[in-house]
C-alpha cells in the first residue's frame, strides 16, 4: 500500500530533517522506491543528499515551472531513494509559501496523490513552525509522526501541536492520522529522559525512541546515508540501527 | 562560604520536565475522543415508529436518541 509520511513539530531542532532523511534512506535500503520531497525553504534534506547544483526544485513544479519529473533526482549511492529536493540559496518556495500558498491549500495534496502512482513511500520533510506551507504538507499527509527531544519545550510544542492539529483537520477536512512520537537523542543516563519516555509510554501515542548518536551529523556532513556511513571503521550504534529499523518497520504498515 | 548539602533535599524529586510530561499525557487520553462504532440491530416497525416519536418529541433523531436512550440505561443500573 502506497503511504505518506511527515515528521513534524512546530519547535525546532527535534530532528526532523535527520529522521526524515534516516527513515527515507531505511526505507529505500529495504528495497521499496522511496521519495524525499523537501518542503523547508531551507533545503536541508537536499542539501544533506545532493552536492551539484540541480535545475528545478518543488516550488518549480508546483508554479507549473516543469513537471515533476523533471525535478526528481536520483540520490546518488542509494538505490530506490529519490528527491524532490528545495534550494536553500536561490529557491523559491519561501517565497511561494509566503503568497500564492494561502490561495492553494490542497496543492499539496494534489502533487502527492499525482507522485503516489510512481512511489511506494513518500516521505516530506517540513520545516519548524506551522504556516500554510506547513499545513498543506500535513494534510497531504496519511500520517503525521511527531519528533520531540527529551525536554520541557518538547513538550510545551507538542500539546500546541496536537491542538493545532485538530484545528487543521476540521478546517481543512483532513483524515490525517497523528499516533506516534519519536523521542529523539534519547539517553537513558538521564532521569529526565527516562521520566519523559515513560510518561509518554502511558499515553494514546505509540513511542519510539532514538539514542543521541553524533553519527548522524556526521553522514549529513559527508552526503551519506547514516546507515551507510563509516568514520575509521565505526558507523551508528547498534541500537540506533536497531531503533530505526523498528521504527521504519511499524509507519509503513 | 562553600555550599553546604542539604541532608534533608529530596535528591528524587519530580523535574518540572517529568511533572509536564505526566500532565500532557494523561491529559491527551482523556481528552481523546474514542471513535464510534457502527452497529445494527433489528426492531419491531410498530416499536420504531413508537421510539422515533418519543426521540423526536425530544429533538433527537434515530441513532442519537438510541444512545441517548442507552446512556440513560446505562447511568440507572450501573449506579444500583
Amino acid at each position: 500500500m502506497n503511504k505518506t509520511i511527515s515528521f513534524h513539530l512546530q519547535k525546532g531542532g527535534v530532528g526532523k530533517t535527520t529522521i526524515s532523511g534516516t527513515i527515507a534512506c531505511q526505507s529505500a535500503l529495504d528495497g521499496y522506491r522511496t521519495l524525499l520531497v523537501d518542503v523547508d525553504p531551507q533545503g536541508n534534506a537536499s542539501s544533506w543528499f545532493y552536492k551539484n547544483s540541480l535545475r528545478w526544485e518543488l516550488s518549480d513544479v508546483l508554479q507549473g515551472n516543469c513537471y515533476v519529473n523533471d525535478a526528481i533526482v536520483e540520490i546518488p549511492n542509494m538505490e530506490n531513494l529519490f528527491l524532490l529536493p528545495t534550494f536553500g540559496i536561490g529557491g523559491g518556495l519561501k517565497t511561494y509559501a509566503e503568497t500564492k500558498i494561502v490561495d492553494e491549500p490542497y496543492v499539496l495534496q494534489d502533487l502527492i496523490r499525482e507522485l503516489s502512482k510512481d512511489f511506494t513511500r513518500i516521505i516530506l520533510d517540513l520545516s519548524p513552525g506551522l504556516g500554510k506551507l506547513e499545513r498543506a504538507a500535513i494534510i497531504a499527509s496519511d500520517e503525521v509522526i511527531t519528533p520531540m527531544t527529551p525536554e520541557v519545550f518538547s513538550l510545551d510544542g507538542l500539546e500546541i501541536f496536537i491542538d493545532e492539529l485538530q484545528k487543521i483537520k476540521k478546517n481543512l477536512r483532513s483524515q490525517v492520522r497523528h499516533e506516534r512520537i519519536i523521542i529523539n537523542s534519547y539517553d537513558d543516563r538521564i532521569r529526565q529522559h527516562k521520566d519523559i519516555f515513560e510518561a509518554a509510554k502511558s499515553g494514546v501515542f505509540q513511542v519510539f525512541k532514538i539514542p543521541v548518536d553524533p553519527v548522524f551529523r556526521k553522514a549529513q556532513e559527508a552526503n551519506s546515508a547514516p546507515q551507510l556511513f563509516k568514520q575509521r571503521g565505526k558507523g551508528l550504534k547498534q541500537i540506533t540501527l536497531e531503533a530505526i529499523q523498528s521504527i521504519n518497520s511499524a509507519i509503513w504498515r | 562560604m562553600a555550599l553546604k548539602k542539604n541532608p534533608n533535599a529530596n535528591e528524587f524529586e519530580e523535574s518540572a520536565s517529568s511533572q509536564k510530561a505526566k500532565a500532557l499525557f494523561s491529559k491527551d487520553t482523556a481528552l481523546r475522543k474514542e471513535n464510534k462504532v457502527l452497529t445494527t440491530f433489528s426492531i419491531e416497525p410498530s416499536f420504531k415508529r413508537e421510539l422515533e416519536e418519543l426521540f423526536s418529541s425530544m429533538g433527537l433523531g434515530w441513532a442519537a436518541g438510541i444512545r441517548f436512550a442507552l446512556k440513560e440505561f446505562s447511568k440507572k443500573y450501573t449506579e444500583k
